[in-house]
């Protein structure tokens, strides 16, 4: 291990310079620009090439002025200060120079701006209104064209001043390089990747591009209402409701409509203003007509329940008809509205009856990880008090429950140990069996600027992510992890390049590891994972050479029977290179949900109270006991499959299910949803008749993430608040009201004064919240432990001194290859993987439901490499049948070379072909997490 | 063309270059010695081959005017249109090469497709001026009206270049 660089270097104190802007006297750091210096006094430099956060590359000449002593008018925003310098901001001759400069430029407009249409805030017609230009003295009209092929951005390349900001936007801050300039003299304009119609091109809808612009050249396409400056909008501060990233945004609202009109990053937050297409573009399910409005029952006519209403219907061209599903009417014609009264009094006294006849382990909840941490903190308060059960849980548990299992064994904590952003501290970055670039889009900007600084990206994946295109790929084969970890952490031991210090003082158990990883040797491991023996030692030195590595991985470390082992071999190998603990190194689960890190905290786990208190311990439990004032069940609940199961069998009899969707995200999903029609009682609270609420008997309508407040804690750790940007539809209720409601009609009485009532009883309660309310959330929100909340963000990097086990070690957790469930043989020869895509979210209920993402991404498909395909005899785009042990579904193939040889890949948001009719509900052992990354899998031309 | 065939043609003089941005230009010229022009397949190759975007390749590839990204005749031939050509009657030649070819201003491809004309900034040969470039080899001057018929003539019945540089 190589000492870090100069470690004991003492901080050199900042040079700085001094100089003379509008005959005031500045001191500033060497390297400010002239542009920046003048900004900290409070001069405004009138800019259009410039923001500050892209590199200044001072084309447009707006922000020249007059340095004494210079042949030329300098631009400010290039030109660094010296120390001396006397600098004039806005002298006569600047001003006409800018003056003459906007009427060039304008000469070149249409008579009005898209952009001052929309937003109000086009940079150059607001400098003409300043200089009082109307018409420009100087010919015009580039003839350039408009593009609108895109779903989401307005191009109109006329408007264009070839500033440059969208290019750096695109290549510099979402490292997409999909932008360059085509042509030269005056038929130049930005082109995408080969002069592609924007909309045909490598584009993925970020907007970043559009939010740079400083004209009408780029713009957002209305989503929900007409984008229009004379609508009075108001901004609403609060984050996206999609992944863990957890992007801070600016909602910007049309209260009188009550639709989000469109969404802008927020500069001041850990995401740095970026967003994706699903943040940016993605909001309008809110607005939805298939929005629930009325607490639902089942009318007794559709007693007993029928499975799903009918497939997809098509237009003749076989594209989808308009809306998600087509028999939604016919859906909801299974129920009638009733008034809240009825419809809670009835699920109050149903799931009492249960109770009580059956005992509390008869009774089910899932909740979700969508939802707050304060309605995942009630849901699992309602569950262990009123339903008197543990046997609740959430989506955690089908994507990092082994994850957790894991860290919680070996480092005694389950959440991320730095955040996404140390990246940028790491000279390895170690990416494994995540897509970063579809699941966690706006982190994995992060990762690729890295790779451009110099950071080393290592990414280990079967399946070939983008990400790949910025660093080394390893393409292991599918299911083979622990196998090529053991022997990366082999030739390490072997070539001494692990950290015997580190070990020594803050781990255990490393005898027990060396024995077990001395048998994988790169040439044991070679045929089992597909990597060349030298290949591998290559990479272990690489990370072994390492100052700081940091590890991110995601669901296909996660979702296989060995789930736990991957995560335990991630472990060690961090443990054994000693990276752990200082900026830069790291584990870091990327988790999937928006508030999944949140809904665990609040305890929303079968076997643990919030803060991972053990529903077992008779000390905890008496705390909790006091705090609820009810008495608790000692035993740990059963998990989502469990639950799953435990329906079919009929030991569970009635459930309530919060915002989750078991039909289609369960795996063996047929299997799943014999065993919830067998309930006798289900209650599903949810913002659309989901394919669970199908099949529920009363359903309850909930609120959007956009109608209410609550907190959210991203994969960080990091606690940030959502606000209320919407009303309500109808008589939809917030969540956590209907939770309280029927609790107390439960005879378990709630009586909070609001929703940052619920938080500071969860807060008190829970040690690693200690101590957050509200007012501490805005901006960049705080990440968790943070001991001092008024004056510090909280703690970034943890386990610098050690770990919060009873000893203070990691522990070495060592891991022996165990094969998948299910091997492909003569019969089920390919592997299927199952996953997401950048524009849809898990089951859809949402996505397909959102305008924008439902044009890019309409139907099923599923990826098969090309000479798979050619064997079949399918064309690309052709239909296939998948089949399984356990079902089979009919999909459009599409020929890709991302999936290797022998493995299919099909995304599960897709009601229409569900892959998770396909899935083994076989579970990891530990952390009990179902494989969906593997099983065997048959392939016919359909 | 393939990107292997430019990786096969730039990989020699990777060396010589500090970054691979620079390899753009003489992966370019040559992808576009097969068919003369560079077709968006062409584009995606040298992209490919230098390791950088297909956006960043066509940012340069339509910059230059020695890039063409339409088809062109077999030969090209260059009218230097620079100030001592135009004052000893450049103009003259392209008047001349409008009428006897139909094209407009003398500038284009021949409806046969064998030949293409083009104005040509300074070609450094002003001492006999007016003059002529064809292709990238030959550089002629000072040529006459009838001077120019006879090139074009003897270029038509030429051999196509095994290669076509421009």
């Amino acid at each position: 291990m190589n000492s870090p660089l100069a470690p004991d270097a003492p901080e050199t104190a900042t040079k700085t310079v001094t100089l003379e802007i509008d005959g005031r006297s500045v001191t500033v750091p060497e390297g400010t620009t002239v542009w920046e210096a003048a900004r900290e006094m409070g001069i405004e430099i009138p800019v259009l090439c410039h923001d500050p956060v892209l590199d200044p590359v001072g084309v447009c000449r707006m922000c020249v002025v007059e340095v004494e002593g210079a042949r030329t008018l300098v631009a400010s925003c290039v030109r660094d200060c010296e120390d001396g310098l006397k600098v004039k901001t806005a002298s006569d001759a600047v001003v006409r120079n800018r003056k003459t400069l906007t009427e060039l430029l304008m000469a070149d407009q249409r008579d009005t701006s898209t952009r001052d249409e929309k937003t109000g805030d086009d940079e150059l017609f607001s400098l003409a209104r300043e200089f009082g230009i109307t018409e420009s003295r100087f010919p015009g009209g580039n003839s350039r064209p408009v593009d609108s092929s895109s779903p989401v951005i307005d191009v109109d390349h006329q408007a264009c001043i070839l500033c440059d900001r969208c290019i750096r936007a695109c290549d510099d801050i979402q490292s997409n390089w999909v932008i360059g300039r085509t042509g030269k003299g005056y038929k130049t304009r930005i082109g995408f990747d080969l002069d592609n119609p924007m909309g045909a091109s490598t584009c993925v809808e970020c907007g970043e591009c559009a939010a740079a612009c400083p004209t009408g050249a780029l713009t957002n396409k209305p989503i929900t209402v007409p984008i229009e400056a004379k609508r009075p909008l108001e901004d609403v501060d609060s984050t996206c409701p999609y992944c863990g990233v957890g992007c801070a945004l600016t909602l910007k609202v049309d209260r009188e409509e009550n639709k989000v009109v469109y969404a802008e990053g927020r500069e001041d937050s850990a995401n740095e203003g970026r967003l994706c297409v699903k943040g940016r573009y993605g909001f309008d399910y809110a607005s939805h007509a298939h929005r629930l409005t009325k607490p639902l029952i089942r009318k007794e006519s559709h007693y007993p329940k029928t499975t799903l209403t009918g497939a997809m219907q098509r237009k003749d061209d076989g594209t989808r008809k308009n809306g998600v599903y087509p028999d939604y009417d016919k859906a909801l014609s299974a129920f009638r509205e009733a008034t809240w009264e009825e419809a809670l009094d009835l699920v109050a006294s149903k799931l009492k009856g249960i109770r009580d006849e059956h005992g509390g382990g008869a009774l089910a909840g899932f909740g979700s990880a969508k939802c707050s941490n304060e309605e995942a903190y009630l849901f699992q308060k309602m569950v262990r008090t009123a339903f008197q059960t543990n046997n609740v849980d959430h989506c955690t548990r089908l994507c990092h429950a082994s994850s957790v299992a894991a860290l919680l064994e070996t480092i005694g904590s389950g959440a991320v140990t730095t955040v996404y952003a140390d990246v940028r501290n790491a000279d390895v970055a170690l990416l494994t069996g995540t897509n970063a670039t579809s699941n966690h889009p706006v982190a994995a900007t992060f990762f690729k600027e890295a790779a451009r600084n110099g950071t080393k990206l290592i990414i280990v994946n079967p399946h070939r992510p983008e990400l790949a295109d910025h660093g080394e790929f390893v393409r292991i084969k599918p299911g083979s992890d622990v196998s090529f970890y053991n022997a990366i952490m082999n030739v390490i031991l072997e070539e001494g390049l692990e950290d015997t210090a580190y070990i020594e003082q803050f781990t255990e158990n490393f005898d027990a590891l060396k024995e077990v990883i001395a048998r994988y040797t790169p040439e044991v491991a070679a045929p089992i994972c597909g990597i060349e023996p030298d290949r591998i030692r290559e990479i272990a030195r690489t990370i072994g050479a390492a100052n700081a590595m940091i590890v991110l991985w995601g669901m296909g470390i996660s979702q296989h029977v060995h789930g736990t082992d991957n995560a335990r071999s991630l472990i060690s190998l961090c443990l054994m290179t000693g990276n752990v603990g200082r900026p830069g190194t790291g584990l870091h689960p990327l988790r999937g949900q928006n508030n999944v890190q949140g809904a665990s905290d609040a305890g929303l786990i079968p076997m643990v109270f919030p803060d991972y208190q053990s529903v077992a311990d008779d000390d905890v439990r008496a705390r909790y006991e006091e705090a609820w004032g009810v008495p608790l069940d000692p035993v740990p609940g059963k998990t989502v499959v469990e639950i799953a199961h435990g329906t079919e069998e009929g030991s569970i009899k009635g459930m309530y299910i919060l915002g989750e969707n078991p039909f289609l995200s369960d795996p063996n999903v047929q299997r799943a949803r014999d065993g919830f029609m067998n309930l006798d009682f289900l209650v599903v609270q949810d913002i659309f008749l989901t394919e669970t609420a199908e099949v529920a008997d009363v359903v309850l309508p909930a609120t959007s993430y956009f109608e209410k407040t609550g907190t959210y804690t991203n994969t960080d750790r990091r606690v940030q608040l959502g606000q209320t940007a919407l009303e309500p539809p109808g008589e939809a209720r917030l969540d956590w009201q209907i939770l309280c409601d029927v609790m107390t009609r439960m005879g378990y009485e709630q009586g909070y004064a609001d929703v940052e009532d619920v938080f500071v009883e969860f807060s008190d309660l829970t040690d690693s919240y200690k101590g957050l309310r509200y007012r501490h959330l805005a901006g960049r929100g705080k990440l968790w432990p943070c001991p001092d909340p008024e004056n510090d963000e909280g703690i970034v990097v943890l386990f610098g001194d050690g770990f919060p086990t009873p000893t203070k070690r990691g522990k070495f957790s060592p891991a022996e290859v165990i094969p998948p469930a299910e091997l492909p043989d003569a019969e089920y020869p390919f592997v299927l993987n199952t996953g997401r895509t950048l524009q849809h979210w898990h089951t859809g209920s949402m996505t397909r439901r959102a305008k924008a993402l439902d044009e890019i991404n309409p139907d099923a498909f599923c990826e098969i490499h090309p000479d798979d395909l050619a064997t079949l005899g399918v064309d690309d785009g052709g239909m296939v049948r998948l089949s399984t042990r356990r079902n089979h579904i009919r999909i459009k193939a599409i020929s890709s070379t991302k999936t290797s040889k022998g493995s299919v890949f099909v995304p599960f948001h897709y009601r229409e072909a569900a892959a998770n009719l396909l899935t083994t509900d076989a579970l990891d052992p530990v952390g009990k997490i179902p494989s969906f990354k593997f099983c065997a899998l048959k392939v016919e031309k359909a | 063309m393939t990107a292997d065939e430019i990786r096969a043609h730039i990989d020699p003089m990777r060396h010589e270059f500090a970054e691979s941005r620079s390899l753009v230009l003489p992966a370019l010229k040559f992808a576009q010695t097969e068919k003369g022009h560079l077709d968006r397949d062409d584009l995606a190759a040298v992209a490919d081959a230098v390791g950088l975007t297909s956006a960043y390749v066509e940012s340069v590839a339509s910059f230059y005017d020695r890039l063409y990204l339409k088809p062109t005749g077999k030969r090209i031939v260059s009218v230097c249109v620079t100030l001592s050509c135009l004052l000893r009657g450049s103009d003259e030649l392209l008047r001349r090469i409008e009428e006897r070819e139909g094209l407009p201003h003398g500038v284009g491809t021949t409806d046969d497709g064998e030949l293409t004309v083009q104005e040509a900034q300074c070609l450094g040969y002003c001492d006999r001026a007016p003059c002529v470039q064809v292709d990238v080899d030959e550089t002629m001057g000072p040529l006459s009206a009838d001077d120019v018929e006879r090139l074009l003539d003897d270029l038509r019945a030429g051999d196509r270049p095994e290669r076509l540089w421009r």
